[in-house]
């Protein structure tokens, strides 16, 4: 019998459970005639997503947010799309000048 | 000079760690009124361990046979780098406080994998609380050397050292490093260091695979990790009588005052370990999160009181 990494990790899911919030799921499934006879077990267990729920999801979410106020400029017309490259160049042009 | 003081750091952690611990444990036998093995027998212990042949499991990998000797050797350098007899670390410009923290992380990380290689039960159990533990310590470590780093400006070892003036986040962080100690040299009230047939054991359940000549070494090296964690309360918060200068006569009292300052914060590990007893392990988070609060508080009250000590 070995020490799996479940159990190497518990007392550090125990004492940061406010943080991590472990959840653990046992479903049983019994035998219709006789209850005291399991025909099937599903066992799931997990720890919230600390990381992806408070950094990469808000990460994520402000990029779009921006991403999407950006779609404005590109909106398929190639007319504005040379009136962005001769205002660019008239900008650059009078940075270095 | 500096090399000298370095082989006087390293022969004083080789020689004087294991008699440190005889010290310590014959003073809590002396608390608890018993006879108490002699000052010497942890020497005795190492001696014998290191003439006796190792029996190591065939599933054992070559981690196994190689975890003690960098157990030994990061402590041994984390031994060089505290300043002892003089004010300055022996290997200043090479590591400092974080250094000093990352050598004792990596002795007990090759530890711990030592401990899971052979896939013993008492392994497996010693290391996953020998890691919780460390998960919280760590933190607590490190925010007490920063408090006293932020005043000094640096974090080398030598800076931290100070001029001996008292200051509000000086109290606070011999408080944080005390707890610190008592959980990093594995005594009373987060683990007995004393029993090896308890389920409440940490770091006596990782070397429980061990024999002969490797548990040697790493009683050895786990002596010395606790002459170097007493030093490092020993210097910041005590430095009266260290050297300022290295001539012979500084060295000399410091040499004396060091010896005493260790024997007396042995003698304070003894006493909180025979007024204690040993916490359950969940309510072990609670001393150590009281530690690092107590680190929090240091470092705040430099900026709230500007308390530079």
């Amino acid at each position: 019998m070995q020490y799996s990494a479940a159990a190497l990790a518990k007392p550090i899911r125990i004492i940061f459970r406010t943080l991590l919030r472990p959840h653990r799921e046992i479903e049983r499934q019994h035998d219709a005639e006789a209850a005291y006879f399991v025909l099937g077990v599903r066992y799931e267990a997990g720890i919230h997503p600390v990381y992806e729920h408070f950094l990469y999801a808000p990460a994520v979410r402000t990029l779009l947010a921006l991403a999407q106020r950006i779609r404005a400029l590109q909106n398929g017309s190639l007319r504005s799309y040379l009136g962005y490259l001769c205002a660019t160049l008239v900008v650059v042009l009078l940075l270095t000048r | 000079m500096n090399l000298a003081l370095l082989f006087a750091n390293l022969g004083l952690a080789l020689v004087a760690a294991p008699l440190l611990n005889g010290i310590i444990k014959s003073a809590k036998a002396g608390w608890q009124n018993r006879q108490g093995p002699p000052i010497l027998q942890p020497w005795f212990d190492i001696w014998k361990y290191l003439g006796r042949e190792s029996v190591v499991s065939k599933h054992a990998s070559w981690i196994f046979r190689w975890a003690p000797y960098l157990y030994f050797a990061a402590h041994l350098a984390a031994a060089a780098l505290v300043p002892t007899l003089a004010v300055v670390s022996p290997l200043s410009g090479m590591g400092d406080a974080i250094v000093l923290v990352g050598l004792l992380a990596l002795a007990r990380f090759a530890l711990a994998l030592a401990a899971l290689d052979t896939a013993s039960n008492f392994g497996g159990m010693g290391t996953s609380r020998e890691m919780t533990f460390a998960a919280l310590v760590e933190p607590a470590l490190m925010i007490a050397l920063f408090s006293l780093a932020i005043p000094a400006g640096s974090t080398e070892l030598g800076a931290l050292v100070g001029d001996g003036s008292v200051s509000i986040a000086r109290l606070l962080a011999l408080g944080a490093l005390f707890i610190v100690a008592i959980a990093e040299t594995g005594r009373i009230p987060v683990d007995n260091p004393d029993t090896h047939l308890e389920l409440t054991m940490a770091h006596e359940g990782m070397l429980l695979e061990y024999s002969g000549r490797p548990l040697g070494l790493l009683l050895w090296g786990t002596h010395i990790k606790q002459l170097v964690i007493l030093s490092l309360l020993a210097g910041p918060f005590f430095p009266w009588g260290m050297a300022r200068e290295l001539s012979a006569l500084p060295i000399a009292v410091g040499l004396g005052s060091y010896l005493l300052k260790l024997v007396l914060l042995g003698l304070a590990l003894a006493l909180v370990e025979s007024a204690n007893v040993k916490l359950r392990i969940f309510r072990i988070p609670e001393l150590l999160g009281a530690a690092s609060l107590l680190g929090l508080l240091a470092v705040t009250s430099i900026y709230l009181v500007g308390g530079l000590g």
